[in-house]
């Protein structure tokens, strides 16, 4: 029975694998924004980014 | 040695109120639960991470790696007002994918913050994020040291086909001169870090089923006079089952 169980494991461990690699899923997260205005592309300032305006890292060792 | 009965058995035929007491330990002739599964799982395993060998290859293979853009820019850290811009417009085909962008810096000691955008030119769905680039090395008591690196990479999940541009947008200290990076998008990239974390999934089952076999042998044989480890100064020397050792050879000498 544990076999059985596992190998109904294993085939969900591949499926999921060549799901994610079919959609092309990753793990990285990025923030999705929706209706993003045209003028856009002859005004770049104009869009506001989500990771902007924070204060970044600036030293090192 | 006779056949092994367990007590909730001996209970149950005698008609018995209650429970049985606890086992205690593994006795010599008490079967494995485990024993028959370990070895038909482990051909399992083998089969299933056969088959993965066979999709990494297949995926690397099949695999578009497909450059849609590429291109080299430069930051001005000493100038203020607006540094952001957009690339041209280039099509995602095929299907919903990942997309691999890849930034290289000339950064030395240094680094640079690109605020990204991947806009969809004719939905208007764009997906922001943030990459940083920064490299730093240098000499202290125990010699060379470096931290980080002049290349970033990240795939940015399921992007439908269409087109698309890029709005970029670079920060840096102010007053570090000319930075220049490159920024080359790949769509379809296989992400190499599932196939190691499938690896991981089949194998740890079977480690852990195999580590609770060995486990349930090792009670059993704990119970044993007889058990194949190195005898102790506690033996009993009259015993003919013991094994053999230097000892018995010299005394067997001094006796002749």
């Amino acid at each position: 029975m544990i076999r059985n169980l596992y190998v109904l494991y294993g085939i969900m461990v591949l499926g999921t694998l060549a799901t994610a690699e079919y959609r092309g899923w990753s793990l990285t997260s990025v923030d999705e924004v929706k209706n993003v205005p045209k003028s856009v592309r002859d005004n770049p300032g104009s869009y506001r980014s989500v990771y902007g305006y924070y204060h970044h890292y600036t030293g090192g060792k | 040695m006779g056949e092994y009965v367990s007590g909730r058995d001996i209970w149950k035929a005698f008609g018995l109120q209650g429970d049985p007491p606890e086992r205690i330990g593994v006795y010599e002739n008490q079967p494995s639960p485990l024993s028959a599964d370990t070895s038909a799982i482990w051909l399992a395993c083998a089969g299933f991470l056969a088959l993965l060998v066979l999709m990494l290859m297949g995926f690397s293979t099949f695999a578009r790696n497909e450059q849609v853009i590429a291109g080299n820019y430069e930051f001005n850290t000493n100038a203020r007002g607006e540094a952001s811009f957009v690339t041209d417009v280039f099509e995602i085909k095929g299907h919903t994918s990942d997309l691999e962008l890849k930034t290289t810096s000339n950064v030395d000691n240094n680094w640079i913050y690109l605020n990204y955008a991947l806009i969809n030119q004719d939905t208007g769905r764009a997906y922001d994020f943030g990459r940083e680039v920064s490299y730093y090395h240098g000499y202290d008591s125990d010699g060379f040291w470096s931290e980080g690196s002049q290349v970033d990479s990240v795939a940015i999940p399921s992007v439908p086909p269409g087109n698309y541009y890029l709005r970029v947008e670079p920060e840096s200290d102010f007053g570090r001169g000319n930075i220049w990076y490159s920024i080359t998008a790949t769509r379809d990239v296989p992400q190499m870090s599932f196939f190691g974390l499938a690896f991981l999934a089949l194998s740890l089952p079977v480690a852990l089923i195999t580590w609770r076999s060995l486990s349930f042998e090792h009670l059993r044989w704990a119970e044993s006079d007889y058990a194949p480890t190195a005898p102790s100064d506690d033996d009993d020397d009259n015993n003919p089952n013991r094994p053999i050792t230097l000892g018995d050879l010299s005394e067997k000498r001094n006796d002749s």
